[in-house]
């Protein structure tokens, strides 16, 4: 299966590389695979309550995505990778499930390019027979925001995603007016009204004081909602730290001849650590956060093994991306195909590890060596309890 | 558990009985140059320690100083980075500042892990830790590497396959030198990234030996830390897992002839030991973390010693709460000094033991707001040269994220 989806996708590279604009240049191909590049604008320190999106695109020295040949070297994953890294049975379950997109502003190519990454992976097409995708803005209506290059990366990254572990599911994008974190959980409050029942989130910003008046946005029981522990490194993040939430750490994952066929070290971006505000779930029995600790569980986030995704506004189509914008939309993606989402807490993952993979190595900061920037066997900060072995967890 | 073993060593003596009181005024670190130093009283301050580079300064991990003599001190590290595969570096104090001095080769897609270091002349030094290439597809486990300094540069020296059949990896995480033709590392071995057992191997001059260890098949066990006393007398600490899943402490030792296990007491599970220092066979210090009891997790302070007869386990002996102990360094059996993981990454702290009571001691530079500090490993030549490595997450969890190091110094101030 994944031989087909790597064929498939080359053929898709392929006809995009010849079918390029006659003025259009081909990035230069990076020296060493590509350069991580943050896709959003990282909010100005006097611009309080924003939030950043969490994708991290490889580029090339000319700050370009890397795409045609540059691209297929890095080789990045596709859906049947990581359905055969984190042993999803994705063509099986997920129908009756909804995941909603949480992200600002607007992307106009959304449907277009889903449906380019779901052709391109084998993934059944959202169209009148399966009508599983649909955009709306932060009240439920057409009214979308303004376009944004940079965001429009992390949506696209965001429904491949999803469509990559739940291609049953249904998907809804919910763009929030702007960045700032009033809008950004209007549009989660909004998800939940619209019938999601795992709600996917993709951005952040380092905790700041305050963050509680937004807690509530982010506490719908019944909903499964994760968010990505961000891309700073050791140090905790906002809405990730909110203890109604699944924070979503990132990891290092390869190919390998292991027994599993994969295997997966904490990546050195992942954001980790104790929260300065939250309080400490009942749940959570680490050693040394008396508040609320971050990650939860993790996947795939680094850049340097990054996974293919279709973006062609302003973008070249297939790019790579990588940052725990990758991690949060795979594990909505596992919790809907679990479809427990209307029965479980946040609590469910600790009160069953023994479904996910345990990742023991690694690190992403300086802590002196504890566990909230190592990965160690058991319980750590940059990838939580681990990564998904299946649904079990979720 | 906790209740019997703790309870039997209790009855044992006290900590003033534990430490000695007849110990010698000046006993002296075992294979180390000793500064006796003058009649004066040591104070701790920063000093001055290179900026890290700005691609690489997310991380500095596996740090550890070694401290040959006072004006020999060695604190390499591994610097991890967003854009940069890891690479090891290695700082030197000269007696009057620290360099950088040139880090372990390595092609420029590999990623280097430091685990462990240890030098016993200026001349003779060895860094071990895994390497490992980060691609898609045929990316590695960390495979193990050392490397052996000569007084001038970093040369890479082959490690043993594993004894065991499979895909097993023997990867050691410290190392202790004792001298130019005996040096020992342990570690664990490892099947993909899942420990199989701890591992014991040995350098003898000309190449690296896997040595059978008692733990060697004990799923889940890994040695952390080591001392070497002399060429009969070395030890390891670790953890390791019990059937039940319990980890509980995990200690070795090698006689001259064979490495065995030595039961040692401990508090409640999770329980293991980060740091071991002696001052000589009947004066062994080692230091970890328990689980603090009806706490609902959280770590508390471990110290256990050891008199040359029995072990002795004190649960929080300056009665400071959540915290786990990480490096010790023990200048004479009444001079003690250990480091601290504060929770919340909000504060550095030290222990002192003074042949009778144990002290938290504040770390020598202002509390620096929203930062995470932090403080590793811990070495001295004796108790008026002690250094103590740490650090600063400056800006933790933003795009300016940075590693700033914080290396304390206790002197008389002559240096």
């Amino acid at each position: 299966m994944r031989r087909w989806v790597l064929a498939a996708f080359a053929v898709a590279l392929s006809l995009f590389v010849f079918s390029m604009p006659a003025g259009a240049q081909p990035g230069k191909q990076a020296a060493n695979g590509g350069t991580p590049t943050r896709a959003c604008a990282v909010p100005a320190k006097s611009a309080k309550h924003r939030a950043a999106c969490l994708a991290l695109v490889d580029t090339d020295a000319t700050g370009k995505s890397v795409s045609g040949p540059a691209l297929a070297a890095l080789q990045p994953f596709m859906a049947a990778d990581l359905q055969s890294a984190y042993k999803l049975p994705s063509a099986l379950l997920g129908a009756r499930q909804t995941v909603a997109i949480v992200d600002a502003y607007d992307d106009p190519n959304a449907a277009a390019d889903l449906a380019a990454y779901r052709a391109a992976n084998n993934l059944p097409a959202c169209d009148a027979d399966f009508p599983c995708f649909r955009k709306v803005d932060q009240r439920g209506g057409t009214s979308y925001p303004v376009a944004d290059s940079g965001w429009a990366v992390e949506e696209s990254l965001d429904l491949d995603m999803v469509s990559a572990t739940c291609p049953n599911c249904q998907i809804i994008l919910v763009e929030a007016d702007d960045n700032s974190f009033d809008n950004l959980g209007a549009a989660v409050d909004e998800a939940v009204v619209l019938g999601a029942t795992v709600v996917s989130n993709s951005y952040g910003a380092v905790e700041f004081n305050g963050q509680q008046a937004y807690a509530t946005h982010y506490d719908h029981p019944g909903v499964a909602i994760t968010v990505a522990s961000g891309d700073g490194a050791f140090g905790a993040t906002t809405p990730a730290s909110l203890p109604t939430v699944t924070a979503v750490g990132g990891t290092t994952l390869y190919q390998d001849s292991s027994a599993r066929g994969w295997s997966e070290l904490a990546w050195s971006g992942a954001g980790s650590g104790c929260s300065a505000y939250q309080a400490k779930p009942s749940w959570q029995k680490d050693r040394l956060c008396r508040k609320r600790t971050v990650a939860d569980v993790a996947a795939v986030a680094d850049s340097n093994t990054p996974v293919g995704v279709y973006d062609s506004f302003d973008a070249p189509g297939w790019i790579a991306v990588g940052g725990t914008s990758v991690a949060a939309p795979i594990i909505a993606g596992v919790y809907a195909l679990a479809g427990n989402a209307s029965t479980v807490t946040p609590s469910y993952p600790y009160a069953h590890s023994g479904a996910l993979f345990d990742v023991v190595g690694g690190s992403n900061g300086s802590c002196g060596g504890s566990y909230l920037c190592k990965a160690v066997s058991g319980y750590d900060g940059p990838s939580g309890l681990g990564t998904p072995n299946g649904i079990g967890a979720f | 558990m906790r209740s019997r073993r703790l309870a039997a060593v209790l009855a044992a003596g006290t900590l003033a009985a534990m430490a000695g009181a007849a110990a010698p005024a000046h006993a002296q670190p075992d294979g180390q140059t000793t500064d006796p130093g003058p009649a004066c009283t040591p104070t701790w301050r920063i000093v001055d320690a290179p900026a890290l580079p700005a691609a690489y300064s997310i991380g500095f991990n596996g740090g550890t100083v070694d401290a040959i003599s006072p004006d020999n001190v060695w604190i390499p590290g591994t610097l991890d980075g967003n854009l940069m595969p890891g690479t090891t570096w290695v700082g030197h104090w000269n007696g009057h500042s620290i360099t950088t001095e040139p880090a372990v080769p390595k092609s420029p897609a590999t990623s280097q892990v430091m685990n462990g270091a240890s030098f016993d002349s200026a001349t003779d030094g060895w860094i071990v830790g895994g390497q490992y290439v980060n691609a898609t597809r045929g990316g590695l486990y960390p495979q193990p590497f050392s490397a052996h300094w000569d007084g001038h540069r970093w040369t890479t020296v082959p490690l043993p396959p594993s004894p065991h059949l499979g895909q097993t990896i023997a990867l050691p995480t410290q190392v202790a030198a004792l001298s130019p033709t005996d040096v020992w590392a342990v570690g664990a071995e490892t099947v993909g990234l899942t420990t199989t057992g701890s591992l014991v191997e040995h350098w003898d001059g000309s190449q690296w030996s896997v040595v059978p260890n008692p733990a060697s098949n004990a799923a889940r066990s890994i040695l952390t830390a080591m001392k070497a006393i002399s060429a009969s007398d070395v030890w390891a600490v670790g953890r390791q897992v019990t059937a039940d899943g319990a980890i509980v402490p995990l200690v070795e030792r090698y006689d001259g002839t064979a490495w065995h296990l030595v039961d040692v007491p401990f508090g409640s599970p999770a329980s293991e030991l980060s740091g071991i220092s002696a001052t000589g066979p009947d004066d062994v210090w080692v230091v970890g973390a328990d689980t603090a009891p009806d706490s609902g997790g959280f770590a508390e302070p471990l110290v256990e010693h050891f008199d040359g007869t029995s072990w002795a386990a004190f649960p929080d002996p300056a009665g400071i709460g959540n915290v786990e102990l990480n490096g010790v360094y023990a200048a004479t059996p009444t001079d003690v000094w250990v480091t601290e993981y504060v929770p919340d990454h909000t504060a550095v702290g030290m222990l002192h033991y003074d042949g009778r009571t144990w002290t938290q001691v504040p770390w020598p530079a202002p509390a620096e707001y929203g930062e995470y500090s932090w403080a590793m490993s811990i070495d001295g030549t004796g108790p008026n040269d002690v250094w103590a490595l740490g650090g600063v997450t400056v800006e933790p969890g933003s795009t300016t994220n940075h590693t700033e190091l914080r290396i304390a110094h206790l002197t008389c101030g002559g240096s």
